[in-house]
């Protein structure tokens, strides 16, 4: 219903921009027919237009240039009412103001990411590839793991690993020579990777034939957590020096994680951390979380970690 | 500081929707965004205002409608939104709860001219 006079023809109003054309004086005009001026440089154009509205037919002729504030500058935007109420509110003399109109989306801000996920994903279910998405904080032992881990599937299963970072290739070069095609991202400015990325490599990176892909993020504990890169499952790591509450302040990541590997378990003896306190904060954020708790340079638990791959493989 | 991603793949959205809706400027966006979603409000306000530059939604307002964490309990089957980001139900202390709402990152409409 109006707003203004009751009628039944709503109160959407309709105001929008024309789509037309008009000749202009002016030397730009980047956004069609709403376009913008530095100064004051106020210009009118004569278009008419006849409406039949609900019970009076009238006519009208739109001669009104509305501005409004917008960046510091005067946008110049000609708007006309097209069909909905034309109540007294709107056929004064005087000129109208523009009203906004509300466009309802609905949509995922992620969607283009979540559907270069899904292309990701569908690549590795036809070709029967397990990706393992790592994400920790930079330092947690993630390229170090996955040497030994290279090492303990090499000749056993085809692996590949694409790894990202903001500068330089120390890690692909750390992975290389262990039996694994292996690939740097380097992200730049950037503090993730993002499917589209992950997706351009995947034909170079994981041919068919290719059974188990890590994919190393970039050292962040936050950002990389928002991004869906079409992976099977999400790990997480977290190195005991890191602190015992980490997961309740970083909950997305480990909320979101399949799976939690607490690092350098070797450290244990020389800091006053509790494993105990380590795992309660992760199960605070995600109560049904599954732990393994390794040290990649003595060994310790790295069974364990094997077990869990393999047992994804077989899947 | 992943809300710049987020920020240009929004202004993307709705420069596009913009578009297709035949608008000729976007006078403000309305996001939802949930307390699990991992972005920062005022991080993203920031860097909405730097990838709307030079677009059709230069100079647009972010409105952000917070979604709070509701946990959905499996052993007395209420919902409840606890005080932290804590997977506990309010009512029967189980830890058997699954996340019923606070995930969006949902672009929901925008004012147009």
């Amino acid at each position: 219903m109006c707003r203004d006079c009751g009628c039944e023809q709503g109160n959407e109003r309709a105001y929008f921009a024309h789509a037309h054309e008009h000749p202009h004086d002016h030397e730009t005009d980047p956004h069609g027919h709403g376009h913008e001026h530095e100064g004051d440089r106020h210009h009118r154009h004569d278009h008419g237009h006849h409406h039949d509205h609900h019970d009076h037919g009238h006519h009208h002729d739109h001669e009104h240039t509305v501005s409004l504030s917008a960046g510091g500058r005067e946008i110049h935007i000609h708007v006309h009412f097209d069909s909905g109420c034309h109540c007294e509110a709107m056929t004064r003399d005087e000129p109208a103001h523009p009203k906004t109109r509300t466009v309802s989306l609905e949509s995922r801000v992620l969607s283009h990411n979540d559907a270069e996920a899904r292309a990701n994903r569908s690549y590795f279910e036809k070709h029967g590839v397990v990706a393992v998405n790592l994400i920790s904080s930079p330092g947690s032992g993630k390229t170090y793991l996955l040497e030994k881990t290279l090492e303990a599937m090499a000749g056993r299963v085809a692996t590949a690993v694409i790894t990202g970072d903001q500068q330089t290739d120390n890690d692909a070069r750390r992975l290389q020579g262990k039996g694994a095609a292996v690939r740097q991202i380097e992200t730049r400015s950037a503090c993730h990777l993002s499917a589209q990325q992950v997706g351009g490599l995947l034909k170079d990176v994981v041919p068919p034939g290719t059974k188990l892909l890590f994919i190393e993020n970039v050292g962040n504990l936050v950002c990389p957590a928002a991004f869906d890169l079409g992976e099977s499952v999400r790990v997480a790591l977290l190195s005991v020096t890191e602190g015992e509450d980490k997961p309740r302040k970083y909950p997305v990541l480990f909320h979101d994680a399949h799976l939690t590997v607490v690092t350098k378990l070797d450290l244990l003896p020389h800091l006053e951390v509790s494993l105990e306190k380590i795992r309660d904060s992760v199960r605070s954020v995600r109560p049904s979380a599954q732990i393994l708790e390794v040290s990649a340079k003595t060994g310790q638990g790295m069974n364990q970690w094997i077990a869990y791959l393999d047992k994804l493989l077989e899947k | 500081m992943h809300e710049l991603s987020i920020a240009t793949a929004l202004v993307e959205q709705v420069c596009e929707a913009a578009l297709a809706a035949k608008a000729s400027c976007v006078v403000s966006v309305e996001l939802v965004l949930g307390d699990l979603s991992g972005v920062e409000i005022e991080a993203l306000e920031l860097a909405f205002s730097m990838a709307c530059q030079d677009t059709c939604a230069q100079g647009a307002r972010l409105v952000v409608e917070r979604e709070p964490l509701e946990l959905l309990c499996s052993a007395c089957r209420r919902l409840s939104i606890p005080d932290d980001i804590v997977m506990v139900c309010v009512h029967c202390n189980s830890t058997d709860v699954e996340v019923a709402r606070g995930k969006a990152l949902t672009l929901k409409s925008m004012e147009v001219l």
